[in-house]
């Protein structure tokens, strides 16, 4: 038996290792510091790209931008959303989403139906507060997705065809096509 | 030939069909006939120019229209030799029998039960042939089978046998047993024996706290002493194999999140690897080394829950905390770099979704400026406490033989001091360009998985500062037009960007027929994907090789003699979760 194991007997009596132990917890009651949030109260800053409640966007003209082409459908890998589409009344050419349903029930926040959407027709939102008491009121229709969207993206984007010269000719409905810049 | 099937045919002439290399993939694989396949497997198990110890896995597929309509198929590996080799062996409907090989891989006893539950192949000489993660009483068929409906039968209402939302709760009407009839879980007392003698059921789970799910086990006990260890999975099956099939590849990346809930981009790291084995696709050097750098901050994220949790179990309760605060740290990251926390669906065929900024790079920087001194201080409460030692030295002891032969992978293996590691059998990613080490336990208890996977933080932590030093510009996604979409901006503007884009939202691109494996190192162990394509969008089938599940075939061996208390233990050091479990 050397010193050694003298020393050894000497800290298992006395816990030390269980004290050391104590001490780093104790310590860190000494220099408390809160990293957590009291969360009614206080809310996280989101990031922008943050996938929560889905939502119906529109132009800067108040116009929906869906066509209803039925891409975000196709896309779902959980079957959320349904979409009816029609043509526009007065423009035969062009078509539009007569109804829309989400069920967000089912949703995965994914964002496959956004990364498929060709006019970006969806948006993400930083929404996440959507504990309700019915799951029917999951059951969203047209106007309460282009609500969220209304709430959420004050910052519209201009109609396509005013974006970028190129795009219009896709759409043979738009009665004023621009013209290209020719150089 | 490849030599490494050169013995097999030569031993075996008549009972090899075919013997190949997939010459795009490089898979090896046989086909043989189902009546000598157990003589095949003792001699591919015992020969050691095989050495063919490790069962990966056993998958089943079902072609309805071919004479033999089931198909078996093994996935092997030699650790020895480091090669995989599949045996695939038919089976008629009328028979749907094949002989058993539970006794020579031990960890065959769950996924001959799994394959007989989906898709209702016996196996001859099986010990326990059950249902395993379909109910016992159900009687509806085997639902990996073609004809068993991918959909289910609508809404909840419809559903008899659950309680209607809408319908006021019904009066309870069955009395309670009385209490002579119950029956008496307690050991007799014979006049004059002061030790009891019989033996008690304890049913833990499925709501137990400690079983990291919903787990159930019935514990047959000595005492306080385990003698039989029961598992009844199951309780989360989603059936997500089935439901695979019915979508396109692409879309099944969301749900792969779902498996290993706590891990969810390495889940989707194993998939698109997969997926990108079968048709063939190169990644962007870039692309390849955000995915490392990723991978290996889940793995920290992973190895963190799980410290925090068996710590948790064992008793230890600040550590949890401890542990949490750093998780919180890099789940903020993973939220401004996809969107999300912990279903993050980041990975894309081809590549990742999303670039990794200066900003996300600081941030990773200076976490690891903290780290270390944050894993000094978990260790100053665990390593040398004498609580943590009992708890753990000696708890749940399995030979490296043992553990091969279970099939376990993971850190699981790499405690009892075999080292297998994918990301150093075959790299993948950028492995291969960096510095780091497997560390290895020796004595295969819980305090040696304990200690491999506090290192694995480490050579995490190794492998991305590398990474990061390294990484070089470029694309994050591949460039495709079959497969992968075009980028937004381009869909609008130009008319064969949007045709593509429509047809792969719509269709899905279409793999060439074929099938691969590839196995996947994640935080819990080997996840691998066995994909069968007929050349269609959607997978013919996809099994998900979980390292839980097979981990759950050895919880029996490795329970058995040591007291209920170590039960948490072992639900601990497999890191268990069980959305990946029962799939």
């Amino acid at each position: 038996m050397g010193s050694m194991n003298l020393k050894e007997w000497v800290k298992t009596l006395t816990f030390y290792e269980l004290l050391l132990g104590m001490k780093a917890t104790l310590s860190h009651l000494l220099k408390y510091k809160p990293i957590t949030l009291q969360y009614p109260h206080e809310k996280k800053q989101l990031p922008s790209n943050y996938r929560g409640m889905l939502a119906l966007l529109r132009y800067d003209d108040g116009t929906e931008k869906c066509v209803g082409c039925d891409l975000c459908e196709a896309a779902c890998p959980s079957r959320v959303i349904r979409v009816v589409s029609a043509e526009v009344p007065e423009e035969p050419a062009k078509r539009y989403s007569k109804e829309y349903y989400m069920d967000m029930t089912r949703c995965l926040f994914c964002g496959l139906c956004v990364k498929a959407c060709p006019v970006d027709a969806l948006g993400m939102t930083q929404e996440y507060e959507w504990a309700v008491y019915d799951k029917r009121q999951l059951h969203l229709n047209k106007q309460q997705l282009l609500a969220i969207g209304d709430r959420n993206f004050p910052v519209r984007e201009k109609r396509l065809e005013f974006q970028h010269p190129n795009v219009a000719y896709f759409n043979v409905g738009f009665k004023e096509i621009p013209q290209k810049d020719v150089e | 030939m490849h030599p490494f099937l050169e013995p097999i045919v030569a031993k075996f002439p008549e009972a090899v069909i075919t013997a190949e290399q997939d010459p795009v993939r490089g898979d090896l694989w046989l086909q043989v006939k189902a009546d000598c396949w157990r003589v095949l497997a003792k001699f591919l198990h015992d020969d050691s120019r095989l050495a063919l110890d490790h069962i990966t896995d056993i998958c089943s597929a079902d072609y309805p229209d071919d004479q033999d309509r089931f198909e078996v198929i093994y996935q092997l590996l030699s650790l020895s030799h480091g090669t995989r080799l599949r045996i695939k062996a038919r089976v008629s409907e009328e028979e749907s029998e094949i002989e058993t090989i539970s006794d020579i891989w031990r960890g065959a006893n769950f996924l001959e039960r799994e394959v007989y539950d989906l898709m209702g192949i016996r196996f001859i000489g099986h010990p326990d042939l059950r249902r395993i993660l379909m109910p016992d009483d159900y009687e509806e068929g085997h639902p990996l089978r073609k004809d068993f409906p991918a959909e289910g039968r609508g809404w909840r209402s419809r559903f008899d046998f659950l309680p209607k939302l809408d319908e006021p709760v019904g009066e309870w009407s069955e009395a309670e047993v009385p209490d002579d009839q119950r029956h008496q879980f307690m050991a007799d007392d014979r006049p004059g024996d002061k030790k009891r003698t019989t033996e008690m059921l304890l049913n833990m789970g499925p709501q137990h706290p400690s079983t990291h799910g919903v787990l159930r086990v019935v514990l047959e006990l000595d005492g306080e002493r385990v003698s039989k260890a029961m598992p009844d999975l199951g309780y989360l099956h989603r059936g997500v194999e089935k439901l695979a099939e019915g979508l396109t590849y692409m879309q099944v990346l969301p749900h792969t999140d779902r498996l290993d809930y706590v891990c969810a981009m390495t889940n989707n790291y194993a998939y698109v690897r997969a997926v990108e084995k079968l048709i063939g696709m190169t990644v962007p050097e870039r692309a390849e080394y955000v995915r490392t750098i990723i991978a290996e901050v889940q793995r920290i994220v992973g190895h963190l829950f799980w410290l925090g949790t068996q710590a948790l179990d064992i008793g230890a309760m600040t550590v949890f905390f401890w542990t949490f605060r750093e998780r919180e740290v890099l789940l903020d990251l993973f939220e401004k770099l996809c969107g999300a926390r912990l279903t993050l669906n980041y990975y894309r065929i081809g590549g990742v979704d999303a670039d990794l900024t200066p900003e996300i790079i600081s941030t990773l920087r200076e976490f690891f400026k903290t780290f270390p001194d944050h894993i000094r201080e978990y260790d100053t409460l665990l390593q040398k406490n004498r609580i943590w030692l009992a708890r753990t030295k000696g708890v749940a002891v399995i030979s490296g033989e043992d553990a091969i032969n279970f099939g376990l992978t993971g850190p699981v293996l790499r405690g009892s001091g075999v080292a297998y590691d994918i990301r150093k059998l075959e790299p993948y990613g950028v492995y291969d360009r960096v510095e780091w080490e497997v560390p290895l336990g020796k004595d295969g208890d819980t305090y040696d998985r304990y200690w491999v996977r506090m290192e694995e933080m480490w050579q995490s932590v190794r492998i991305i500062e590398q990474c990061l030093d390294q990484l070089p510009e470029g694309p994050i996604l591949a460039v495709d037009a079959q497969v992968i979409p075009p980028p937004k901006p381009e869909v609008m503007r130009d008319m064969q960007s949007l045709i593509h884009h429509f047809i792969i939202f719509t269709q899905g691109f279409k793999p060439p027929k074929g099938e691969t494996y590839c196995g996947t190192e994640v935080p819990k162990g080997e996840l691998g994907f066995f994909l069968i394509s007929d050349g269609s969008s959607r997978p013919y089938r996809l099994k998900i090789r979980s390292p839980s599940f097979i981990h759950m075939g050895a919880f029996d061996y490795m329970a058995r003699g040591y007291l209920i208390s170590d039960i948490c233990t072992i639900f601990g050091t497999y890191d268990i979760v069980m959305g990946e479990c029962d799939r």
